[in-house]
């Protein structure tokens, strides 16, 4: 079921750097479902940034539409956009927070912007600074905070206007990788109690493993690949695919017509697959590469099975295999 | 042998560490007012910045450039049909102050412009992507996050103010200035002369003290 909370159609960015014209984005077609929580990736450069700076309005876009439930971004006047971006909040790589002001003070600036009373925001803020877990930290500043606290400040500061959007650019990459888990954790946690959609730029697999339901591959500012994580695991060819599920699976000897790349989910259930499979097509196998990585909460295997005939003088029929497999929800590539 | 001794004139050495008190008064917070005005401005329509505008920025900053480069006392004299439109007079502390402001103000509006652009550039993004307005931009954000440096160019144009003042004293402004000149070294009263200069120095020492407390008072939150 299709519920985009953005749609862009034909989006391109171009920068004018000493009279040459970059293009960072280049006719972007995309469609963010309402409620998924997705990953972007792309090597440094191909428009990530750029991409997420549209959506929270820091550039306009040189071309193209950007609809946000239907509404078009661009008809918007000064009024209509404030009131957009306590619809879509953004967290950030350094975390960007006010150094003058207390952790309360820098949650309560989005209200306070908006001309919230003190009391009320006041009491908005320490409910978020509570759900980020720093409650006994709100008269405190940001120089006397750790990077994980100071992005738990930047958490609550974005979610206090109760945003349907929630845009990171490389939120947890400042972060060691035990802290990048627990912030992982904490968005995981907050989407769930509130609803909101994720959009997350990152250049760690891990992370797009853990967290995200959907990915978008940006190259040179295209858009490559997009999908959701089991639509993408599905598919015969998919460079999102390779670096979810890596295989080493390069030699020679891996490569064969009765060699089959298998993938699926859940394989603590299908402890019998390949011997039943044997027995009932009457051949033998042997595991060339495996692995298994949980997605989110599903692990996934991904294995490279060679196939043998159980009798030297028969032929092995990849069709029959690859059809039996596919029988039982299992995708399978050459 | 001089009949008076110098004591006689420490009357006149209170009257002008007043004018000079007074001159600093009105002329201080005036170039610090006039400073940060044109100082955000030229931060915020500056070539790639949040509200470019090259065309006024330029002539701004030419502006402010030619007032920096006229040595302060020719500033004065330049001043002085300006001065006596202004004031009536072209004597006396009030006479000094448009020199004074006119003075100082383009030297603190290239400092705060500067202040300014030393704050991180995501945290501005930070306060656009929430949507502040320009107001909000500038008296919620770019003024509170920059406070500590502005602090220490107000100290630095403050202390440049009371020099100032001296120099205006020594044209007829009165002041320290003007009562060293013509008491410690017209009359040859080396005391005199010598409580000036400590006048003038705890003046100094006062200003700067009190905005090296206040920033190192500050100092979490940078
Ligand atoms: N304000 C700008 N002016 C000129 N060029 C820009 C500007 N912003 C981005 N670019 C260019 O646009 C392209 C895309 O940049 P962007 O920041 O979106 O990349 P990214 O995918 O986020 O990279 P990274 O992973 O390194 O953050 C780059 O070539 C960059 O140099
Ligand atoms: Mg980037």
């Amino acid at each position: 079921m299709s519920d985009p909370i953005f749609r862009l159609a034909h989006v391109s960015k171009t920068f004018d750097r000493d009279n040459t014209a970059i293009t960072a984005l280049d006719d972007i077609d995309l469609e963010i479902q309402r409620g998924s929580f997705l990953g972007i990736v792309g090597t440094s450069g191909a428009g990530k940034s750029t991409l997420l700076r549209l959506l929270n309005l820091l550039e306009a876009p040189s071309a193209g539409t950007i609809e946000f439930n239907g509404q078009d971004l661009a008809a918007l006047d000064a009024k209509g956009q404030r009131e957009y971006l306590s619809k879509v909040s953004t967290i950030f790589q350094h975390f960007n927070l006010f150094h003058g002001k207390t952790v309360l003070d820098n949650v309560a600036f989005p209200l306070a912007i908006r001309g919230v009373p003190t009391a009320e925001r006041y009491a908005r803020a320490r409910e978020l600074i509570e759900k980020v877990g720093l409650q006994d930290r709100e008269g405190h500043y940001p120089s006397q905070l750790s990077g994980g606290q100071k992005q738990r400040v930047g958490i609550a500061r974005a979610l206090i206007t109760n945003p349907q959007v929630l845009l990171c650019d490389e939120a947890t990459s400042a972060l060691d990788s035990q802290t990048t888990q627990t912030i992982l954790d904490l968005l995981v946690e907050l989407k769930r109690l509130y609803g909101f959609t994720v959009i997350l730029i990152t250049h760690s697999w891990d992370v797009i493993r853990y967290a995200c339901t959907a990915a978008v591959l940006i190259e040179h500012g295209r858009i490559t690949e997009t999908g959701t994580l089991t639509q993408v695991i599905q598919r015969e060819h998919s460079v999102l695919k390779d670096h979810l599920l890596p295989l080493n699976k390069d030699a020679a000897w891996q490569n064969g017509p009765d060699t089959l790349d298998l993938i699926f989910e859940h394989p603590e259930t299908q402890t019998d697959l390949l011997s039943t499979l044997a027995s009932a097509l009457s051949i033998d196998f042997s595991i060339l590469s495996g692995r298994v990585d949980n997605l989110g909460k599903t692990p996934v295997a991904r294995f490279q099975v060679r196939f043998r005939p159980r009798h030297p003088q028969t032929q092995i029929d990849v069709v029959q295999v690859r059809q039996w497999l596919t029988e039982q929800m299992i995708t399978v590539n050459l | 042998m001089n009949p008076m001794t110098w004591q006689t004139y420490l009357p006149d050495f209170w009257a002008a560490l007043a004018q000079t008190l007074y001159m600093i008064a009105i002329a201080g917070p005036c170039v610090i007012v006039l400073g940060l005005t044109v100082g955000t401005t030229l931060y915020l329509i500056a070539p790639q910045s949040i509200s470019p505008r090259p065309v006024l920025y330029y002539l701004l900053t030419t502006a402010v450039n030619i007032g920096r480069s006229i040595p302060f006392l020719i500033l004065i004299v330049l001043l002085i049909p300006v001065t006596r439109a202004a004031v009536g007079t072209t004597l006396g502390p009030i006479a000094a102050i448009i020199p004074l402001v006119l003075g100082f103000t383009p030297f603190f509006s290239r400092l705060v412009e500067s202040v300014l652009r030393e704050i991180d550039q995501g945290r501005i993004e930070a306060a656009l992507s929430m949507g502040v307005t320009r107001f909000q931009l500038i008296f919620r954000v770019l003024l509170p996050e920059s406070f500590s440096g502005l602090l220490n160019a107000m100290t630095i144009i403050l202390v440049g103010t009371v020099e100032g003042t001296a120099v205006a004293g020594a044209v007829g402004a009165g002041g320290v200035g003007d009562f060293a000149i013509e008491f410690g070294y017209q009359r040859f009263y080396g005391e005199l002369m010598f409580i000036s200069v400590f006048a003038m120095v705890i003046i100094v020492q006062l200003i700067q003290i009190t905005g090296d407390v206040w920033i190192r008072a500050r100092a979490h939150k940078r």
